[in-house]
């Protein structure tokens, strides 16, 4: 069950729109992700929650498209099927200090209506991955913040997850850390879709094939790290290739 | 139930607040069943009557615990997480919701457990229908904390779980206070009925039906994303709540003949006790039959005791016809009983005991009980329940005096104060040391006089008996 049964579009978002009240949060947002690590890059409040928060399936869009591993939305028969195969750290990872690491991913793995015998391996499995295996029995109060943020990773990818869309994960890693998070979304995206919002433009160029750079509810820019590279080529502002890129990539956006 | 909901439900009992509840209900439960332990010990009806009294402080907890519960996802903000999940709300919330009545039921358990094993080794009478009381008590629980964990659920606010605690405190303390049916909605029950009456268990399977439903309703409301259907559970409850509410209050105890038969002592003179209280037979007989001796060549003295519990409103009115009809009232609507004096028993001359109180906590007799009472006071008590006439503001100074020095006279008392708050004055004391001081077979004559007086509810007769000792 572990092996993705995905052949079509993994994400497929077509003129998506969030409004809250009068604020427009996503503005016409086109993306079409398959399998392999996605970077989401954009300044504060521009709509990269948001967007993981719709193909999440915990908000709704005003108007567009969305559709996961080929279901459609807005449709409540497909979502159960959508969740099932979905991994989702939020950017406010909420959850029970009282858990220890073990049981709060098992009780994901329950939540996501894994087959019940499959779960104990897989629970260890996650739990290895994000380098908790020997503070696995300890209450998540317990644990620093980093060590939070990876138990978070762990319940995302107890399933397996055929669309894992991870919201800031390594804010609060320290580098090792970071080092071997970057491998993990490697091995992850050769048969899942993994899409990471991040302002660590670093992770970015290191860790993804793709990169959707979103400013002010529009995607504006998508291309590979490469491509983000070379349209910096003619700024100096940022201290490394990709920064001058994401730089360029913004202000050519609001120039328009 | 696969094991994994198995260990889901496992995380739950020991990380959610299950604990909590099962520790509070059961350090609450001891502690207000054992402060009351005189009115169930040795007696199965009233432990379970008793169970049913404390749900006054129990239901209040049961519902905080469940107001908690259903208030953490909000309060650690992991809806955001829940929401991307596949699984029906409604699951989780049944998960947690069972953890938190599993909690509650433990504490109950152990309540009922640490009574029971009081009442276990002694107990005379093996009760009726007694246990459909605990189980309406476990309803209730689960009720209360589904209610909780439905309003900690819709109300965001941390203060949520203390507040609904106070507000079912003051429903229930409310609803004792109501005298026809409405009070049987609660689970709580107003007081105990000393275990010689018990509730139909059809009564008490609507009352299961009313709380179940309701719980039902209370999760079906926050679980499902249908809510509508709520209405189906709640159409269920009301259905169950009408005839109770509307039904009588008090008058739904039925009489137990075999809890009020009467168990003898052996040999004579007759001293009885109800069927549920005989297990302090062995401890009051020989106590009562000392002090019956004393009224030996009294004409018209007391010959027999026999256990208040036992004796239905008309034998207890002809044996204190001083308490009269406005001291021993049925409750509204309420069934007397069957008489269980033989036809040819005086009861004028039978000493009406009253052992509420005096049952200490090990199910043996108290020498005392919290308000100062003894068997002796009891026994001696029958001296002035002879008295005959309507207890009011008619009744001249000079009968209260022959009263109260008949009384003192029937305990044995010497100088001492009763101590079980009523006060003899000066002039008493001073007529009742009048009277010890004559011999032996003066005194017997005078209290002869006195009953006979006190019976045909003479004053000018009692009158001069107080001034004969002055
Ligand atoms: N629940 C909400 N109600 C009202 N406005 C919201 C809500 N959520 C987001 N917004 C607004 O939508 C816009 C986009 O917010 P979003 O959280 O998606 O940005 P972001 O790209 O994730 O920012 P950051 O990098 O700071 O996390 C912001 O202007 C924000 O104020
Ligand atoms: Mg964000």
């Amino acid at each position: 069950m572990n092996a993705s049964t995905m052949i079509g579009t993994h994400v497929d978002v077509r003129d998506l729109v969030v409004e809250f009240g009068k604020r427009t949060a996503l503005d016409g947002v086109d993306l079409q992700l398959d399998t392999g690590v996605h970077g989401l890059l954009g300044p504060n409040g521009a709509g990269k929650t948001t967007l993981m928060r719709v193909l999440a399936t915990v908000a709704r869009s005003t108007s567009g498209s969305v559709s996961l591993l080929d279901h459609d939305l807005s449709k409540q028969r497909d979502l159960r099927m959508v969740r099932r195969r979905l991994g989702y750290l939020p950017q406010q990872f909420g959850y029970y200090p009282r858990f220890t690491v073990r049981e709060f991913v098992e009780y994901f793995a329950w939540l996501k209506e894994m087959t019940p015998s499959a779960v104990p391996l897989a629970v260890d499995h996650a739990i290895e991955r994000v380098g908790l295996a020997d503070r696995a029995d300890d209450r998540l109060k317990k644990l620093s913040g980093g060590m939070l943020r990876r138990a978070g990773i762990a319940q995302a990818i107890v399933n397996d997850p055929d669309v894992l869309l991870l919201d800031e994960p390594t804010a609060g890693l320290d580098p090792e850390q970071r080092v071997e998070f970057r491998e993990l979304l490697r091995t992850i995206g050769v048969d899942s879709c993994v899409l990471v919002a991040t302002h660590l433009v670093e992770d970015v160029a290191v860790a993804c094939t793709h990169v959707t750079v979103v400013s002010d509810g529009r995607a504006v820019f998508r291309g590979t790290p490469d491509d983000l590279v070379a349209a910096g080529e003619d700024t100096s502002d940022g201290d490394s290739p990709i920064e001058r890129g994401y730089t360029a990539a913004i202000r050519a956006a609001r120039k328009r | 139930m696969s094991r994994l909901v198995a260990r889901v439900l496992k995380m739950e009992l020991w990380r959610g607040t299950a604990p909590v509840a099962a520790l509070s209900i059961a350090v609450a439960g001891i502690a207000t069943l054992f402060n009351m332990s005189e009115y169930w010990a040795g007696r199965w009806a009233p432990l379970a009557e008793n169970l049913r009294m404390i749900l006054i402080v129990l239901v209040p907890l049961a519902a905080a615990a469940g107001a908690w519960q259903g208030g953490r996802e909000r309060r650690r903000r992991i809806g955001e997480l829940l929401g991307s999940t596949a699984r029906s709300p409604w699951q989780p919330l049944l998960v947690s919701w069972t953890s938190v009545v599993l909690g509650t039921f433990v504490g109950l358990a152990v309540t009922w457990t640490a009574g029971a094993a009081l009442v276990a080794p002694v107990a005379t009478y093996e009760g009726r229908h007694w246990w459909w009381s605990v189980v309406v008590a476990f309803a209730g629980l689960a009720a209360a904390s589904a209610v909780g964990l439905a309003v900690g659920r819709l109300i965001p606010n941390r203060l949520v779980a203390p507040i609904l605690g106070i507000v079912f405190y003051v429903v229930g303390g409310v609803a004792t206070y109501q005298s026809g049916g409405t009070q049987w909605l609660m689970p709580t029950v107003s007081n105990s009925r000393d275990g010689a009456s018990y509730l139909e268990p059809q009564f008490q399977l609507i009352q299961i039906t009313w709380l179940l439903a309701l719980a039902a309703a209370a999760l079906v409301v926050v679980g499902a994303r249908r809510r509508w259907l709520s209405t189906v559970p709640l159409a269920v409850a009301v259905v169950a709540a009408i005839p109770i509410a509307t039904g009588p209050g008090d008058g739904r105890w039925q009489p137990d003949p075999q809890a009020r038969e009467l168990v003898c002592a052996d040999g004579e003179p007759q001293v009885c006790l109800a069927r549920v209280n005989a297990f302090v037979l062995d401890d009051v007989a020989p106590k009562v039959r000392e002090m019956l001796e004393r009224w030996e060549g009294v004409s018209g003295g007391f010959e027999r005791a026999i256990d208040r519990t036992s004796l239905s409103r008309d034998e207890r009115r002809r044996a204190m016809p001083g308490n009269g009809p406005q001291g021993d009232e049925m409750p509204d609507g309420e069934q007397d009983h069957a008489s269980v004096t033989e036809p040819g028993v005086d009861l004028e001359r039978t000493v009406v005991l009253d052992l509420d109180n005096l049952i200490s906590w090990n199910a043996t007799l108290a020498r005392r009980s919290e308000h100062g009472k003894t068997l002796e006071l009891v026994v001696a008590e029958a001296a002035r329940e002879a008295y005959g006439c309507e207890v009011g503001a008619g009744v001249p100074e000079a009968a209260w005096t022959a009263m109260s020095v008949a009384r003192l006279w029937a305990a044995g008392m010497s100088d001492e104060q009763p101590g079980d708050g009523t006060w003899v004055s000066q002039e008493e004391t001073q007529a009742f040391e009048h009277l010890r001081s004559l011999p032996e077979a003066e005194q017997k004559a005078w209290m002869g006089d006195y009953l006979a007086a006190a019976r045909d509810c003479d004053h000018a007769a009692l009158t001069e008996l107080a001034g004969e000792l002055r």
